[in-house]
C-alpha cells in the first residue's frame, strides 16, 4: 500500500497541473483587445506575426512580412547537419509591380564551425542571392540581403535557406551536433515594396486576379442592389465569393457587404481599395453601372476597374431575371468551366446546369480502390539524396464509419537502387503517425510492384488525410570518410500505387464541430440533406459574417454553396440543418431554441468576442443547428473573421466554441446531448454504443451472468430437492 | 389426481441448453477492441479473484462457470469470424485445421461442463435383506497371458468376497490355455499353453475357484466372457480383469442396486491402481499427484451417472446376466466391447449406476509401450463407436445420454487436436504460414481471458483430482502414437484388433523407451521454431505481436514436450509387487512380545516400516515375526510369518523391509485379505492424493521433474544409453 502512495501523489499533482490546460479558461490577461500579441506558456507577451503594410507617398506599398508567417508559425528556422535546407514560399500577385525586395535576416551559427567560410546560402526561385557567414559570437547577426526584383515572379515564389556546415576540412561526421545554423523567423522578415497597377484583367484571369499575397486581393466587398439584401442577394453573394475563394485555394479575403442604396458619392472612402463584386438584377444596378446596365440582356459577368479605385476591380454578376443572376453566379463556382478571355461574357440558358457541382476536392468513396494519381499524387523519384520526404493527400468523408479492425490497404509500386546500406528504409506515416517501414535492403536493388501496407482504417480521419513518405537512402560502401559515390542512391514510387478504402456506413455522432472544421459537415456535401443559413438581421456586418462563414465551410473541399438556402429569421424547415447568424440581441423571440441561444449568448456576455454553439434541432432528431453570435454585428464580423483564421479554426471542436481575437483564447466544450446522423447496421450500431460505455457493457455482462447464476442456483436447488424427495 | 414425477436429467439438460443459448447470444455481441479489452481485464480480475477466494457457494461457482463459458464462446466466435486468413490459401487450410482443433477443445469444455457441473450424488444402495433375496453372482476373471502368481492374488481375493457362499462362484476364464493354444503348430508354445492350463486348473482347485477355457480364441476378451456366460448361470456377473484384485465388500456395495432397480443392467466401480503408470513413475508423482484415471472415475463417471450414462469400463463392474443375454453377451463390433455393450443396453432403456468407492486394486501399465498399447486400443475403440455406432444417432438413447456418450467418444480425438496445436506455431514461426490473422492486442482481448478461464475452470471442476497441465502432459505423451491409430480407424473402422495390455512388467534398469523417436522430431521442430521466432522477433518488428504470442504458445509446447521426453526415459522398477504408500496399523509378534506398528507401505509380498531408533535392537536383519491377520473363509485370526530382509539406519528412524512368508493356504488368504481386503484403505489412499491447493507449486514440481528427466534422457542418448 505504501508503494502506491507516491503514484497517487503524482497523479494528483499532475491532475492539478493539468486542470488549467484542460479547461482552457485560465488564459493570461491580454494586453489589449486589438493588439496583435499572444502569450507564451510563461504568460510573457510576444508579438504575433503579421504582415504590416504601409502606403508610401508615391503610392507604392511597403510590406514587412515576418518569415514565421511562411514557416508554419515556427519561431526559428533550424538548419542542422552538414547540409540542410529549408524552403519557404510567398505569393506575389500579378497585379503588383515589385520595386524592391530586401530580406532582413537575424541568424546565428554554431561556434564549432570552421571560421571565415559562408555557412548560409540564400536562394530565390533557384537562384542564389547571398552567402552569409554566421556570427560565431553569442550575439545574433543581422544581415540584409537585397534581392533583384526581377528574380521575383508573379504567383508562388520559393525562398531557400541552405546551411553548409563544416567543423573541419578533414573527415567530419555529417550529423555532428556542432553543425547548425538558426534563423530567427520572428525577427527576420521580407521587406517588399510594390505598386499595384491600374486594373486591366480579363475574366479568364480570375484566378490570378483574385490571388492573395503581396499586392493581391485583401478585401472583397459585395455590393448588392436595393436597400437590404434579399435571400437571392445573399445566395448570389455567397456563390460569387466562393468563386474567388476556391480559386485561391481556400484563402479568405476580408469580406464586406454594402447595399447599393447606401453608397454615397464619397463611398470611395468606405470601400477604398477593396475589390468589388456587384450583384443584382441588371436594372437595379444602374445607379453604379449607369447606361451599361442596359446592355445586360442575359446572365452576365463583367470585370472592370473599380469605380472607387483604379487598381481594384469590380466584377459584375447580373442578369435580367433572378434565374439569370443565379446562373452567372453559379458559373463562377465552376472551376472547370473556362471563362472567356475577355472582360465580359454572357451565359445563355443551358450553358451550365444549375445543379450543384460536386466539390472540387472531393472525398474518396468507401469501398473503392484508388490509384494515387487519382488522388493528385505523381511519380516520385529520389536521386543522389540520402533523405527525402513527400506526401499524398486525400479527403475522407466526414461521416465515414468503419467497424473496429477494418483494414485500409496501401499497395505501393516501388523501385530502389543497388548497393544501399542495410539501414535504408522507406518510412510511412499517416497523418503524422508512423505506420510501417519498408526495408530497402536488396544489395542488387529491387523493383517491388504492389508492396502491401495494411493500415487500421480507423486511423483515417474525416477530412484531409496525409500519407507521409520518408525515404532514407544510405550508401553501402566507403564508410564515413572513404571515397564514395552517391549516384547509385535512387528511389522511385509510382503513382500507379493504390489505396483501397474499406466499405463503410455513413454515420456520424453530432454535434461534433471537428467535423465542421475539417469538412464543413453536415452543411457541405452531405447527400441530399437540406441546409439553410439564417441571418437574424440585415445589417451589412451580419451579412458579411454569414458569407465569411459559408465561404470557409465550402473552401475546405472547394465546394459550391449552391444548395444552401439563405434567409432571415428563425423559422426553418423541420428537416434542415441550419446556421443562425446574428448579434446576440437579435435572437430575441426569433424562434430559435431559447435554451441554446442562452448558451451561446452566455459566451459573449462573459467577455468572449464570439460564440459558436451547435445543438440538436428541436424539430428533428437528426438535424444539426448552429448559432454564431457576438455582442454586436460589428463584433460578430470581427469574431467570424478571427474564427475562420487558421489559428482559431484548427482549434474548433466539441459542440461549443468561444473565442476572442487571439488564438490562445479559444475555449471549447463538449455537447450535452448527442445525436446520430446516418445509419449503421445493427451489429455495428451495438458495437458503437458499447464503445461509448465500455465499462457499462462490462457491467451489463457481469449482471447478466450473475442473474443467470442466481436462476441456475435456484434451479439446482430445485433439482436437488427433487432428488432427495425421490430417494 | 396423478402427480407426474419430474425427470431431473431432462430438466438439467433443458436448463443447461437454455443457459448456453443465452450465453451464445451475448457472446456474439459485437464490441470494439477497447470495450473488449475492458471486458477482458474485468474477466481476468474476476477469474483470478475467484481462484484466490475459492468460493464454495453454489452461486459463485456457477458464476465462474458461466463466465468461463461466456468468455470461451466469445473467443471462438471471434476466432471464427475475424481471424481466418482468407487471403492466403495455404494459411487458410492450416488456419481451418487450427480452428477445428480449437473447436474440439471448446466442445470438450462445453460437454465436460455440462456433464460434471453439480452432478447429484448417488444414494448408497440398500444391502440385500437376506441370503434368500441375494441374487447369485458369478465372478468372471478373463485371463490371456498373465502370470499365475498375479492371478493367484486375484482369485484369492475373489473367493474372499463377502457374499453368501452358495450364491457366489468364481471363474477363471483362461484364454491362454484354450484347445487352440494347446494344440498350436509351434510345439514349444503348445507345451507352454498345456503347462499353463494344468497349473491354473490346480490353482483354481486349491483356491475353490472354477477354471474355464474354450476351444478357440475368438473375439478376444468379449468372446472369452461370452463363452463363460454360456457355461454359467449366476443372475449377476462380476467381471474382473486378471490384475484387478477385489476388496471384500465389492458385492455388498453393488448388488443391492440390482434388487432396488429391476431395470438396472450395470453397476460400475472405479479402477484404482496401486502402482505408478509410466508418467507417475518416471516423473516421480505417484502418491503425490492423483492418478490419470481419477478425473474420469471421480468426476466424469458420476456426472455421466447423473444422466444415466455411466458406462461399462471392462472390469470392476457388476452386470445383470439377463441383460447381457438379451443382446447376446458382450458386444464385439468394436475393440472397446465394454462401452459398446453399455451403449447397446442404454439404448434398450436399461439403466446403469456408478459407485465412486474404489472396490478393486489394479495395475497400470508399467512401461510407456504398455501404456500406449492400452491407450491406442481405447482411442481406436471409441473412435469406432463414434463412426459405427454414433451415439447422436443411436435409436433409443435419451438426449443427455447422447451427450454423455458423445463426450466419451469425442474426447479420444484429442491426439489430432494436440498435434495441430503443436504444429500451428511451428508453421508460422518456421515457415511463415499465416495460420491466423490477428494482432497481439486481439489475443490479449479475446485469447487471454479464454485461456485463463479454461485453466481456472479446470481447477474448479477437476482441481482435486487433476493437477494443472497434467492433462496436457498426458495428452501429449499419447498423441503422437494415438493420432496414427485414430487415422487408421478413419480409413477402415473395422481394421483395429484387440491388443492385450501388458501388466506386471518388471523394469530392472533405466532405459529409453523405443517409442521416443517421434518426440525427438517434435522437440527438434519446436526448438527450431523457437530459435527462428526469437530471431524474427529481433529483426522483424512488424509482426512483433503475433510472433510474441506464438512464441509463448510454442514455449508451452516445448516444456510439455520436454516433460514428455522425460517420461520416455523409463525409471527402473525392481520391486516385484507394487507397494502403494498405504499406512496400516498392524501388530508384530516376536515370541511373546507384541509391537504395534504402522506400515510405511504394503504389498502382497511384504511391507515397509519406519521404526523408532529406540527399537533398534528388536529389528535386526533376519529376525522373524508374525503379523496378526484374518482368514475370511474360516472367519478366524491367522498369524502370517514375516521376515525382516532389509534395514537402513536413517537420522530419525530405522527403515526396515519385511516380506510375508505364508506357509499355509489360510495364511495366503489372510495376506491377500490384509493387503487388498479393505476398500477403505484404497479410498483413504486416493483421498490423500486429492487436493486442489498449491497448484503453482505442483506445476513447477511437474515441470522441474520433467525437464530433469529430459536432460537425463538426452544425456543417456548421447552416451549410448549409459549414464
Amino acid at each position: 500500500m505504501s508503494s502506491i502512495r507516491p503514484v497517487l501523489a503524482m497523479v494528483w499533482l499532475f491532475g492539478l497541473l493539468a486542470v488549467p490546460a484542460a479547461v482552457g479558461q485560465a488564459a493570461p490577461p491580454e494586453a489589449s483587445a486589438d493588439s496583435p500579441v499572444s502569450f507564451d506558456v510563461y504568460g510573457r507577451i510576444e508579438k504575433a506575426p503579421e504582415i504590416v503594410e504601409r502606403e508610401r507617398e508615391d503610392g507604392s506599398v511597403s510590406a514587412q512580412a515576418p518569415l514565421s508567417i511562411y514557416a508554419s508559425g515556427d519561431r526559428a528556422i533550424r538548419l542542422n547537419g552538414a547540409e540542410a535546407r529549408q524552403e519557404l514560399g510567398f505569393v506575389v500577385s500579378p497585379r503588383a509591380d515589385v520595386e524592391q525586395v530586401d530580406l532582413n535576416l537575424r541568424h546565428i551559427t554554431s561556434n564549432g564551425l570552421v571560421p571565415d567560410t559562408p555557412h548560409l546560402r540564400v536562394s530565390v526561385n533557384e537562384r542564389a542571392v547571398a552567402q552569409l557567414k554566421g556570427l560565431r559570437q553569442p550575439a545574433i547577426e543581422v544581415s540584409t540581403v537585397s534581392i533583384d526584383p526581377d528574380y521575383i515572379e508573379s504567383g508562388y515564389n520559393r525562398l531557400w535557406f541552405d546551411g553548409i556546415h563544416r567543423y573541419t576540412y578533414e573527415c567530419q561526421n555529417p550529423q555532428a551536433p556542432e553543425l547548425w545554423s538558426e534563423i530567427d523567423a520572428l525577427g527576420s522578415e521580407i521587406d517588399i515594396v510594390y505598386k499595384r497597377r491600374p486594373f486591366t484583367g480579363r475574366l479568364s484571369e480570375l484566378s490570378e486576379i483574385g490571388s492573395p499575397g503581396f499586392g493581391g486581393m485583401k478585401t472583397l466587398t459585395v455590393i448588392t442592389s436595393g436597400e437590404t439584401p434579399t435571400a437571392d442577394h445573399l445566395k448570389w453573394g455567397a456563390l460569387s465569393i466562393q468563386g474567388f475563394v476556391n480559386r485561391a485555394d481556400g484563402a479568405l479575403p476580408e469580406i464586406e457587404h454594402r447595399s447599393l442604396s447606401e453608397l454615397t458619392p464619397d463611398a470611395s472612402n468606405s470601400i477604398g481599395k477593396s475589390d468589388i463584386v456587384l450583384v443584382g438584377i441588371a436594372e437595379d444596378l444602374a445607379p453604379l453601372l449607369g447606361s451599361d446596365a442596359q446592355q445586360i440582356d442575359d446572365a452576365y459577368l463583367r470585370i472592370m476597374p473599380s469605380p472607387f479605385d483604379e487598381t481594384a476591380f469590380m466584377l459584375v454578376v447580373s442578369g435580367t431575371t433572378p434565374e439569370e443572376v443565379t446562373r452567372a453566379a453559379t458559373l463562377l463556382t465552376r472551376l472547370d468551366f473556362p471563362l472567356v478571355d475577355d472582360e465580359e461574357m454572357r451565359i445563355p440558358n443551358g450553358t451550365i446546369s444549375l445543379e450543384t457541382a460536386p466539390a472540387y476536392r472531393a472525398s474518396v468513396d468507401a469501398g473503392v480502390t484508388y490509384r494515387l494519381r487519382d488522388l493528385g499524387f505523381r511519380d516520385i523519384t529520389v536521386r543522389q539524396k540520402t533523405f527525402e520526404t513527400f506526401q499524398a493527400d486525400f479527403l475522407m468523408p466526414a461521416d465515414y464509419f468503419v467497424p473496429d479492425g477494418e483494414i485500409a490497404l496501401l499497395s505501393l509500386d516501388l523501385a530502389y537502387g543497388a548497393d544501399l546500406r542495410e539501414d535504408s528504409v522507406l518510412n510511412i506515416f499517416l497523418n503524422g503517425a508512423f505506420q510501417q517501414s519498408i526495408w530497402l535492403r536488396q544489395p542488387e536493388g529491387a523493383v517491388i510492384p504492389g508492396y502491401e501496407v495494411r493500415l487500421d482504417a480507423r486511423a483515417l480521419r474525416p477530412g484531409r488525410n496525409t500519407f507521409g513518405f520518408e525515404v532514407v537512402l544510405t550508401p553501402g560502401e566507403g564508410g564515413q570518410c572513404g571515397l564514395r559515390s552517391d549516384r547509385h542512391l535512387a528511389f522511385a514510387m509510382k503513382d500507379s500505387s493504390t489505396l483501397s478504402i474499406p466499405d463503410s456506413a455513413h454515420f456520424a455522432e453530432l454535434p461534433d464541430l471537428s467535423l465542421l472544421r475539417d469538412t464543413g459537415f453536415p452543411f457541405v456535401s452531405h447527400h441530399d440533406d437540406l441546409s439553410v443559413v439564417r441571418l437574424m438581421d440585415d445589417r451589412s456586418e451580419t451579412v458579411a459574417a454569414a458569407w465569411t462563414l459559408v465561404a470557409k465551410l465550402h473552401a475546405l473541399t472547394a465546394a459550391s454553396p449552391g444548395d444552401i438556402e439563405f434567409g432571415y429569421g428563425g423559422d426553418i424547415p423541420s428537416d434542415a440543418h441550419a446556421v443562425f447568424v446574428g448579434a446576440a440581441a437579435s435572437f430575441t423571440d426569433s424562434g430559435v431554441s431559447a435554451r441554446d441561444v442562452q448558451k451561446a449568448a452566455n459566451g459573449v456576455r462573459i467577455g468572449r468576442s464570439g460564440a459558436l454553439h451547435a445543438f440538436k434541432s428541436p424539430s428533428a432528431d437528426d438535424r444539426l443547428n448552429i448559432i454564431v453570435t457576438a455582442s454586436t454585428s460589428t463584433q460578430l464580423l470581427e469574431a467570424v473573421r478571427s474564427l475562420t483564421a487558421p489559428s482559431h479554426w484548427s482549434q474548433v471542436k466539441g459542440a461549443h466554441v468561444e473565442w476572442r481575437r487571439l488564438a490562445d483564447t479559444v475555449r471549447t466544450l463538449p455537447a450535452d446531448d448527442m445525436f446520430y446522423l446516418g445509419e449503421l447496421e445493427p451489429r455495428a450500431r451495438i458495437a458503437f454504443f458499447n464503445a461509448r460505455q465500455p465499462w457499462g457493457f462490462v457491467g451489463l455482462v457481469v449482471a447478466l451472468l450473475l442473474a443467470m447464476g442466481v436462476l441456475l442456483t435456484i434451479a439446482v436447488r430445485y433439482l436437488r430437492s427433487g432428488d432427495s424427495n425421490a430417494s | 389426481m396423478t402427480r407426474h414425477r419430474r425427470d431431473p436429467a431432462l430438466l438439467r439438460t433443458v436448463i443447461a441448453f437454455a443457459a448456453f443459448a443465452v450465453l451464445v447470444v451475448f457472446a456474439a455481441i459485437p464490441t470494439e477492441i477497447g470495450t473488449q479489452l475492458a471486458l477482458a481485464a474485468a474477466t481476468c480480475v474476476m477469474l483470478v479473484g475467484m481462484s484466490w477466494l475459492r468460493p464454495t457457494s453454489s452461486l459463485l461457482r456457477i458464476f465462474v462457470i458461466l463466465l468461463t463459458v461466456f468468455t470461451s464462446t466469445r473467443y471462438m466466435y471471434w476466432r471464427t469470424t475475424e481471424t481466418l486468413p482468407w487471403g492466403d490459401p495455404l494459411g487458410l487450410f492450416f488456419g481451418f485445421c487450427l480452428l477445428a482443433a480449437e473447436f474440439y477443445g471448446y466442445t470438450i469444455l462445453l460437454l465436460s461442463t455440462f456433464i460434471m457441473t453439480d452432478a447429484p450424488r448417488r444414494v448408497p444402495p440398500h444391502p440385500p435383506l437376506s441370503v434368500a433375496k441375494c441374487p447369485s453372482v458369478d465372478v468372471l476373471i478373463p485371463s490371456y497371458n498373465e502370470d499365475p502368481e498375479l492371478l493367484k492374488a486375484t482369485l484369492i481375493a475373489a473367493v474372499n468376497i463377502e457374499y453368501p457362499k452358495e450364491k457366489l462362484a468364481v471363474y477363471l476364464l483362461d484364454d491362454g490355455g484354450t484347445v487352440q493354444k494347446r494344440t498350436q503348430a509351434d510345439p514349444l508354445k503348445a507345451a507352454e499353453a498345456r503347462a499353463r492350463n494344468e497349473e491354473l486348473i490346480a490353482l483354481c482347485e486349491s483356491l475353490g475357484a472354477h477354471y474355464l477355457t474354450r476351444e478357440k480364441n475368438e473375439h478376444a476378451k468379449a468372446g472369452n466372457v461370452n463363452s463363460a456366460l454360456a457355461q454359467t448361470d449366476g443372475e449377476l456377473v462380476l467381471i474382473l480383469d486378471a490384475d484387478h484384485i477385489p476388496t471384500r465388500d465389492i458385492l455388498t456395495r453393488t448388488a443391492g442396486y440390482f434388487i432396488a432397480d429391476p431395470k438396472l443392467f450395470l453397476v460400475q466401480t472405479p479402477h484404482f491402481f496401486i502402482n505408478a503408470d509410466p508418467l507417475e513413475r518416471n516423473l516421480d508423482t505417484f502418491e503425490k499427484m492423483p492418478g490419470e484415471n481419477e478425473m474420469f472415475y471421480s468426476v466424469m463417471q458420476p456426472g455421466l451417472d447423473s444422466f444415466n450414462a455411466a458406462f461399462f469400463c471392462g472390469s470392476a463392474a457388476v452386470i445383470r446376466r439377463s441383460c447381457l443375454d438379451e443382446i447376446g453377451g458382450l458386444a464385439g463390433d468394436t475393440i472397446t466391447e465394454d462401452a459398446e455393450t453399455a451403449l447397446e443396453l442404454h439404448a434398450r432403456g436399461y439403466r446403469s449406476a456408478y459407485v465412486t468407492h474404489p472396490l478393486i486394486a489394479g495395475l497400470a501399465p508399467e512401461t510407456y509401450t504398455g501404456f500406449i498399447i492400452q491407450r491406442m486400443r481405447w482411442a481406436q475403440g471409441m473412435a469406432q463407436i463414434f463412426l459405427m455406432k454414433n451415439p447422436l444417432f443411436k435409436p433409443g438413447l435419451k438426449f443427455a445420454q447422447r451427450i454423455g456418450y458423445l463426450n466419451s467418444c469425442f474426447f479420444w480425438f484429442f491426439p489430432l487436436a494436440r498435434i495441430v496445436f503443436i504444429l500451428g506455431p511451428i508453421l508460422f514461426l518456421l515457415f511463415g504460414v499465416h495460420i491466423l490473422d490477428a494482432k497481439a492486442v486481439d489475443f490479449a482481448a479475446y485469447g487471454l481471458p479464454h485461456v485463463l478461464g479454461a485453466i481456472l475452470l479446470s481447477v474448479t471442476l477437476f482441481g482435486r483430482v487433476r493437477w494443472l497441465f497434467a492433462s496436457e502432459l498426458y495428452e501429449i505423451i499419447q498423441s503422437v502414437h494415438c493420432a496414427g491409430a485414430i487415422i487408421q480407424v478413419f480409413r477402415n473402422p473395422r481394421a483395429p484388433s484387440f491388443a492385450v495390455t501388458p501388466k506386471g512388467e518388471n523394469v530392472d534398469q533405466d532405459f529409453i523407451s523405443p517409442l521416443s523417436g517421434s518426440f525427438y522430431w517434435l522437440v527438434f521442430g519446436v526448438v527450431l521454431a523457437q530459435i527462428t521466432g526469437l530471431t524474427r522477433l529481433a529483426v522483424d518488428p512488424s509482426e512483433f505481436g503475433k510472433i510474441s504470442v506464438l512464441l509463448v504458445w510454442n514455449t508451452f509446447h516445448l516444456l510439455l514436450l520436454l516433460c514428455a521426453v522425460g517420461v520416455m526415459f523409463e525409471r527402473a522398477q525392481r520391486r516385484e509387487a507394487p507397494r502403494p504408500g498405504s499406512k496400516r496399523r498392524l501388530v508384530l509378534r516376536r515370541e511373546a512380545d507384541l509391537y504395534p506398528i504402522t506400515t510405511r507401505d504394503i504389498s502382497a509380498t511384504g511391507f515397509g516400516l519406519d521404526a523408532p531408533l529406540a527399537a533398534s535392537g528388536v529389528y535386526q536383519l533376519g529376525n522373524r515375526f508374525t503379523v496378526d491377520g484374518f482368514d475370511p473363509i474360516a472367519k478366524e485370526s491367522v498369524r502370517i510369518p514375516t521376515l525382516c530382509v532389509s534395514r537402513r539406519d536413517a537420522p530419525d528412524c530405522i527403515k526396515l523391509g519385511f516380506v510375508f512368508e505364508p506357509e499355509r493356504p489360510e495364511q495366503e488368504r489372510a495376506t491377500v485379505n490384509l493387503v487388498f481386503g479393505d476398500s477403505r484403505d484404497w479410498k483413504e489412499f486416493r483421498d490423500n492424493r486429492a487436493s486442489s491447493g498449491g497448484m503453482t507449486g505442483k506445476v513447477f514440481f511437474l515441470l522441474a521433474n520433467g525437464v530433469e528427466r529430459a536432460i537425463l534422457h538426452f544425456r543417456a542418448l548421447a552416451t549410448g544409453g549409459a549414464l
